[in-house]
């Protein structure tokens, strides 16, 4: 399957960030979430950055109620460097295009089941370094 | 080589510790994607492991407490050791040339975790280091990553021997920052 170049990890929550400031904490990437296609794994949603739109897109999703999902800002990853972690990580770490009603970007980073804990952290901590991330303000500001 | 202990990732994988030693002598420390060192807590912050000691009290599991507590003075104690190797590393390079001091530790980041557990990450330039302290000591770990300018390596393990892995870290990191 062809990827994008880039990928969008949405911020919902300013604890997403160490002291709210320009870098990510772990919780940016919980995997709470079980994959809904593949069992033995979690899974936690990205949009893929197959076009212009993809950015103004995933900053105007919503929740339920109409709040703005993505409050904080976004994480930008490299498909490149996703691919090396997976590469590295096969049995632990993969990604996925997953198109939904509503969002044709959507996909998933996917986080394997039954691994402790320090192992799981390590790939959190290897998406977050590889993160960079873009407040909400700021990409107002360039408007 | 460093050589972590209790290093959990496959010896044939790339990304573990045995094939990618942390890497002393690193003299880039801009850092890419996350922003330049500046952007880091290296300046104002006298005591990097102020804010993991304040959040003790607020643990609710005595046994993740005492083991965050325990943890805390081992990186202190080593903190404290390789603040002295620095020092005279220090005052031996200003005899040669007058190179600024060398910037602070930056702070280690604790949190309570939703599972009872405490997380703690700390990030360097172009590392990331956690530790996550668990109800069930056995349980407990810790991780290392780096970007492409640290040669990209990945490394996990058990806390069990919290001390001679923190002396690997640290000696390690001061090298590169």
């Amino acid at each position: 399957m062809e990827y994008p170049d880039r990928c969008i990890r949405g911020i919902p929550r300013f604890d997403c960030l160490l002291e709210g400031g320009p870098h990510p904490s772990l919780r940016l990437y919980e995997f709470h979430r079980p994959s809904q296609e593949r069992k033995e794994w979690h899974e936690e949603s990205i949009n893929w950055m197959a076009d212009e739109d993809a950015i103004a897109f995933t900053l105007k999703q919503t929740n339920e109620d109409g709040s703005l999902q993505f409050k904080v800002g976004i994480a930008i990853l490299a498909h490149i460097e996703l691919n090396k972690l997976k590469k590295h990580h096969e049995d632990l770490f993969d990604y996925e295009r997953r198109p939904m009603e509503g969002n044709k970007y959507h996909g998933n980073l996917l986080l394997r089941d039954g691994l402790r804990k320090e192992r799981k952290n390590m790939i959190r901590s290897a998406l977050a370094i590889m993160s960079e991330v873009i407040l909400r303000e700021n990409i107002q500001e360039k408007k | 080589m460093t050589d972590f202990p209790q290093e959990t990732s496959p010896r044939t994988t790339p990304h573990s510790s045995r094939d990618y030693p942390l890497p002393v002598g690193l003299s880039d420390v801009t850092s890419d994607i996350n922003g330049g060192p500046e952007s880091l807590s290296f300046a104002g912050e006298s005591d990097p492991l102020r804010q993991p000691r304040e959040i003790i009290p607020r643990v609710d599991n005595p046994c993740v407490a005492e083991q965050l507590e325990r943890l805390l003075s081992i990186i202190g104690q080593m903190i404290q050791l390789v603040k002295q190797e620095r020092e005279t590393r220090e005052r031996k390079r200003r005899e040669v040339n007058d190179m600024p001091p060398l910037p602070p530790l930056p702070p280690l980041h604790a949190y309570c975790d939703e599972d009872g557990s405490v997380l703690m990450e700390w990030l360097f330039p172009d590392l990331r280091v956690g530790f996550n302290i668990e109800p069930n000591s056995e349980d407990s770990g810790w991780h290392v990553v780096s970007n492409k300018k640290a040669r990209e390596f990945t490394a996990s393990g058990q806390l069990t021997n919290p001390r001679e892995l923190i002396a690997h870290l640290l000696a390690s990191i001061m090298a590169n920052i």
